[in-house]
């Protein structure tokens, strides 16, 4: 190109022009970014704070575990100084069994969409476990690699011993404790699928009480209600202990017999059962007798619906009632049946 | 388009053709000049300083914009040694252009677009490198290349089978790298 002139005082002019319009842009830019910093660093007070308030736990970490970053309540947790996190592995926290469900079920889904939602189980340093609901964030980097996990997890401990217990409520008898009618159904159901696989008989018992209301009408409903508690000591302690045992309101009582070979199998429980409840007890000095009438109903291939068996058992309960205290009546299927011994 | 790319224009045209080069090619180009490594300008002006050049050069666009790539590296390279240190090669150099270069220049120059590369280091004798931007700047990137290659003491041949500016919808640049002086 040309060869180099000195530059003119015009030249001169409109170079320091330029540079001096380079600054002020320069020092705008200066400006925007300090203000941006500043509203950031505030931000991130403001993040900190909130992070050290909440009572979930929240970590920052590599795949593996090593944190960067714990909240406070994290710290409490695990014992450690908030500036001294350097020993802790967070994967460490978990059970044997919720490591092993991190490693085959949420870093794969974290992998994937960058987000897990669930729950595991924590080992408390000091003994103990916890549950919680945690949210896994996965942080990757520019090729994709998932370099950080975000952790925030609630303890969740009290809430699931809570829905236990209500779960156990809505399946079992308040008084004994026994199954009650939904629980019963259930397990029928599940007998049924298993017996037509297996290749045997299931049984159903039915029981009512014979002399449970004069008891009631005589000594009251604290004393029924103890009566009751112990026909449930006296089936439950008489009856195999596979089979289930249910309340199914007032006085009575139902026994789910699976894995019979036949009816013989359950007449013999209903005999052992009868005798069982009909001992005489005591109740605050008062001499008690009770009696169990039972009905028999085993299901066969012929047998239809869940619903007719049962109802077959409590046909044969009414022929058993019929017949006196104490009897027993298998179903069969005529609403006649063999007599009560 | 980032200023620092004006920057390092000027700097490149300035130690080859001196400064009233560049005030030559501002005034020429119809542009006010005043570049802020952060701001942000419009495309155009660039192209406009680079037909500009290739006029008072007499020289083709992508040979002028070739140039200013592999005049540009020697002072990245000074600039920003922590990207050059750790590697042995050209290529290993090279194949770290998004994850650590680009990655790191989005830090330092927020909102910067930068283009995007694939890589297909299967056959050990050439690179393949894949270039995609709407700026259709395959050129620039091959100066780099080839300035890269200078500071690795090795030479770089490179051809381009498919190019944007052939109507192909991406560029790939091969590059074959040999030690210099051998």
């Amino acid at each position: 190109m040309d060869t180099p002139l000195p530059p003119d005082a015009a030249t001169l002019e409109r170079r320091l022009g330029r540079e001096r319009a380079a600054r002020r842009e320069a020092e705008a830019i200066a400006e925007q970014i300090t203000r941006e910093l500043y509203e950031a660093v505030q931000q991130l007070a403001a993040s900190k704070a909130v992070l050290d308030e909440t009572t979930d736990f929240v970590a920052i970490a590599g795949v593996e575990g090593r944190p960067m970053y714990l909240n406070r309540a994290l710290c409490e947790l695990l014992g450690v100084e908030v500036g001294d996190i350097g020993q802790v592995n967070v994967v460490d926290l978990l059970t044997p069994q919720s490591r092993a469900r991190y490693l085959d079920e949420a870093l794969p889904v974290l992998r994937e969409k960058g987000l897990w939602r669930g729950e595991f189980a924590w080992a408390r340093p000091r003994g103990g476990e916890l549950a919680v609901s945690q949210v896994l964030i996965a942080h990757r980097r520019p090729d994709g690699a998932v370099e950080r996990v975000s952790s925030i997890a609630r303890d969740v401990t009290e809430q699931r011993a809570l829905q236990d217990q209500l779960a156990h409520q809505a399946l079992h008898d308040d008084l004994t404790g026994l199954a009650n009618r939904r629980l019963f159904m259930d397990r029928l159901d599940l007998a049924q699928a298993r017996a037509s696989r297996g290749g045997h008989a299931l049984g159903v018992l039915f029981i009512d009480l014979d002399g449970f209301k004069a008891i009631n009408d005589r000594l009251g409903h604290d004393a029924g209600d103890e009566v009751l508690i112990t026909v449930a000591g006296r089936l439950r302690a008489h009856m195999r202990a596979a089979d289930t045992l249910a309340r199914f309101g007032g006085d009575e009582f139902a026994v789910l017999c699976g894995d019979i070979a036949g009816p013989g199998d359950a007449v013999e429980i209903a005999e052992r059962l009868a005798r069982a409840v009909a001992e005489p007890f005591e109740i605050d000095g008062a001499a008690v007798n009770i009696w169990a009438s039972i009905g028999i109903a085993v299901a066969t291939e012929t047998t239809g619906s869940l619903a007719d068996l049962l109802q077959s058992a409590d046909t044969a309960m009414y022929q058993a009632k019929s017949a006196g205290k104490g009897q027993w009546h298998l179903f069969d299927g005529t609403g006649g049946g063999e007599p009560p011994t | 388009m980032k200023g620092v790319i004006f920057n390092l224009a000027e700097e490149v045209i300035v130690a080859s053709y001196g400064e009233h080069t560049w005030d030559a090619l501002l005034d020429a180009a119809g542009l006010e000049g005043s570049y802020t490594s952060l701001g942000n300008y419009p495309d155009g002006d660039l192209f406009r300083l680079v037909d500009v050049a290739s006029s008072f050069l007499g020289a083709p666009v992508d040979d002028v914009v070739r140039s200013l790539g592999e005049g540009a590296l020697p002072l990245l390279a000074s600039r920003y040694p922590d990207f050059f240190v750790g590697h042995a090669s050209t290529r290993s150099f090279v194949m770290t252009l998004n994850e650590v270069i680009h990655s790191e220049v989005r830090k330092l120059y927020p909102g910067a677009q930068v283009p995007e590369f694939d890589f297909d280091d299967s056959d050990p004798t050439c690179l393949l490198v894949t270039y995609r931007s709407a700026r259709k700047l395959c050129a620039l990137a091959e100066g780099f290349i080839v300035g890269a290659a200078s500071h690795f003491g090795e030479q770089a041949t490179l051809d381009q089978p498919r190019c944007m500016h052939r109507g192909d919808d991406h560029c790939i640049i091969r590059c074959a790298f040999t030690p210099t002086g051998s």
